[in-house]
């Protein structure tokens, strides 16, 4: 009697959840506040100052369903641009005096979605989606010396990391070396000059490349092996890297022998691949599979030959069916040449092909 | 250049109002269709996103209006605005935002509320059968007799060139028993009882394919006919009548719009044969063929979820509904000028026709003399 009373009351239990469904009440909750969500975790920006040329800080209040990031590590962030939600991953800070805030660092990239329209029309009150904080970047639990290279943009798991560190500093030798291509576009400058006088441990150097350098602790130049010449304990430090993918690989060419690298680096924009004799890997992430497949190919004709089942229907773009979402890589549409860049996008497989490799979602 | 067909029975209507085209024609007709169909596509943004926002809202709106004003139900003028607010909610969430989004219409915008493969619609079909009958079949083999089961359902015999029984006598009334009863057609549109009761399908097979359904059937009876009515308290009732009214004025709303789509009187149907190597520009000149439009302003545009441009949506089923009144013009002037006739008319006439087609054809009909066509 007992072990059906409970199952019609779990049942009443489901039937009760699926009426009053997650879409319902997160339109509901939102018309009452904009963070309130079921499901969906969201940031309400809360503050915003320029800090540089071209870059600015957010400063975001997350809801409950955001998973707050570490310091050092990166978390997807998206807008609402022109009715689409765009994302492109950001390296936050923590706010220790402020609970569930985060600020993020922008820097203005030429032709960027996203970053010129969180530099040049996002406001205060606006809200944005977060995902999930991914990466591996952190201090190191040992006492050995480290060395921190940014470049660009790679400056804000730095930051963030110094942040952190700073809250509790020990007493290993810290250094950050820092490229920016002109002083006026350099971050955090008075902070880490303000934490060099605090903390005599740790030393600040930033490169200028194509100014000369003129104040004490700027030097001019791009990376290169000289700059290191006097660093005698390289062999025993741990060395962060993080900036564009050619930052990444001259910083491990001029720091030849190092105790254990951490690097970072960010892709190259996609560029469209003209060549048809060229294969691609396409990998299923949820199949945990990989197949090369030819551009130029439909993805669902490349999934038939390999054997893969997939749901499909008309095979001419239009009734949805072969439809999943690209995690990301690069894709040409077959009929209409329309190139697709976009993370987390909808992708129908039987009217397009790989132009790079490809993560799907399945 | 004509040609004789090896398939008989290929009915051109009474005044031959299209005429046949060459594969070349066609293949150009395809080129200006395509075009057509990447300019909107490449303008799809802001405008777009808060319009399906907005009727979002208007949905949520109007059924928490209507919901409530049934609480108020055992005063006769709160039920029926109630009934008919929750009516028309009920409309719009199924003719404006499901049909429209599950099409994938909305998925450019990546959220996951608007996604086609996530969203669950307010009817007790489930959307994934729905996709499949819907989105795939009736779409790609659209009007093509015994491969679309739209054309009648199973049910009602809409063509002369469909095989007359003594059935199909008492169609007048299986019309109007399907008209309300219309969201379970749907629900069980996709498990094909007919192969079931030849002995096509095994019962457990049946069983497996019901499952899906019957949890969707237990959610849907539970929140119109369990939930709303104990949280009304004393007005259990009026809330249990309206919502049962609201549902069957969704049902026979879109039985009528989606009827008035396909079975006009100028609407043709097709063998199986056009689909041997059917060319993209075939495949468009048959949803036009196939297909007609109402001409009603934009309270009807709303309602119908635009299928008042049945013709716009049949070419371009992917592109946001909302956008077929601006595309109808070029549709019709790329009509005109491949001689393809152009199908529209007011509800009234268009659903008469509907009607006359579901009187005529309860009793035996022939096709008419079938006319030699050149399809190269």
């Amino acid at each position: 009697m007992s072990v059906t009373f409970s199952t019609a009351a779990s049942r009443f239990g489901q039937l009760l959840q699926e009426t009053l469904h997650k879409d319902l009440l997160n339109f509901w909750g939102g018309k009452i506040h904009p963070l309130w969500s079921v499901d969906q975790a969201l940031a309400q920006i809360v503050g915003r100052q320029i800090i540089a040329e071209d870059s600015i800080t957010l400063i975001l209040k997350a809801n409950r369903n955001v998973q707050m990031p570490d310091a050092g590590q990166h978390l997807m962030v998206q807008a609402q641009i022109n009715g689409v939600w765009v994302g492109r991953s950001y390296s936050p800070s923590l706010l220790p005096e402020r609970l569930r805030h985060l600020s993020i660092t922008i820097k203005h990239v030429e032709g960027g979605k996203l970053s010129t329209w969180l530099t040049t029309q996002a406001k205060v009150g606006d809200i944005v989606r977060l995902g999930q904080p991914f990466g591996d970047f952190r201090l190191p639990q040992d006492q050995r010396p480290v060395v921190m290279l940014a470049a660009g943009s790679g400056i804000t798991p730095m930051i963030s990391l110094l942040r952190d560190w700073q809250q509790q500093p020990d007493t290993r030798p810290m250094q950050l070396h820092y490229w920016v291509s002109r002083r006026e576009q350099a971050c955090f400058v008075e902070e880490l000059l303000c934490l060099q006088q605090m903390q005599p441990n740790f030393s600040f150097q930033l490169y200028l490349t194509q100014e000369r350098a003129i104040q004490a602790h700027e030097r001019q130049g791009r990376i290169c092996v000289e700059q290191f010449a006097d660093l005698s304990d390289l062999a025993q430090s741990h060395v962060l890297a993080c900036g564009s993918a050619d930052f990444v690989q001259a910083a491990q060419t001029s720091l030849p022998h190092v105790y254990q690298w951490q690097v970072e680096a960010f892709a190259p924009p996609a560029q469209p691949i003209a060549a048809s004799d060229q294969q691609v890997t396409i990998t299923l992430q949820r199949q945990q599979r990989s197949l090369s497949v030819p551009v130029g190919q439909s993805i669902l004709a490349a999934l038939d030959a390999a054997g893969i089942a997939h749901p499909s229907g008309c095979r001419m773009g239009l009734c949805n069916t072969c439809a999943c979402t690209k995690l990301s890589g690069t894709t040409e549409h077959l009929l209409y040449h329309q190139q697709q860049h976009e993370a987390d996008s909808a992708l129908r497989l039987c009217v397009n092909t790989a132009k790079t490799d490809l993560l799907l979602d399945l | 250049m004509t040609m004789l067909l090896k398939k008989p029975k290929f009915r051109l209507p009474k005044a031959a109002k299209t005429r046949s085209l060459s594969a070349a024609e066609l293949d150009q007709l395809a080129l200006e269709l395509d075009a057509l169909r990447q300019r909107t596509l490449a303008d799809l943004g802001e405008a777009d996103a808060q319009y399906i926002r907005k009727i979002v809202a208007l949905v949520r709106y109007s059924a928490f209006a209507g919901r409530g004003l049934l609480m108020l139900g055992w005063l006769p003028p709160a039920w029926l605005a109630g009934a008919g607010l929750l009516g028309f909610a009920k409309i719009v969430e199924n003719m404006e935002v499901a049909h429209n989004v599950m099409h994938g219409q909305y998925d450019w915008m990546n959220d996951p509320s608007l996604n086609a493969k996530s969203y669950e619609w307010d009817i007790v079909g489930t959307s994934a059968n729905w996709c499949k009958t819907h989105n795939y079949m009736h779409h790609t083999f659209t009007n093509i007799k015994g491969v679309d089961d739209d054309v009648g359902y199973g049910l009602l015999r809409l063509f002369p060139e469909q095989r007359w029984s003594p059935f199909f006598l008492g169609q007048p009334i299986y019309a109007v028993i399907f008209a309300l009863l219309f969201q379970w057609g749907v629900a069980i549109q996709d498990l094909e009882l007919g192969k079931y009761f030849k002995g096509k399908k095994t019962k457990q097979q049946l069983a497996l394919e019901y499952a899906p359904v019957r949890a969707k059937i237990r959610k849907q009876l539970f929140k119109d006919y369990v939930f709303f009515p104990l949280i009304a308290g004393p007005s259990f009732i009026p809330v249990f009548l309206g919502n049962l009214a609201a549902n069957g004025i969704r049902n026979v709303w879109t039985f009528s719009i989606i009827f008035c789509g396909h079975f006009t009187e100028d609407a043709e149907i097709f063998p199986k044969s056009v689909l041997d190597n059917e060319s993209r520009g075939h495949w468009y000149y048959r949803q036009i063929r196939g297909s007609s439009n109402l001409i009603g302003g934009r309270l009807l545009n709303l309602l119908s979820g635009n299928l008042s441009h049945q013709i716009e949506h049949h070419l371009f089923p992917d592109i946001p509904a909302h956008r077929y009144a601006q595309l109808a013009p070029e549709v019709q002037e790329i009509c005109q000028r491949y001689g393809i006739h152009y199908n529209t008319g007011s509800f009234a006439k268009q659903f008469g026709q509907v009607v006359w087609r579901i009187l005529r054809h309860s009793l035996p009909s022939q096709p008419q003399q079938a006319r030699v066509v050149a399809v190269l």
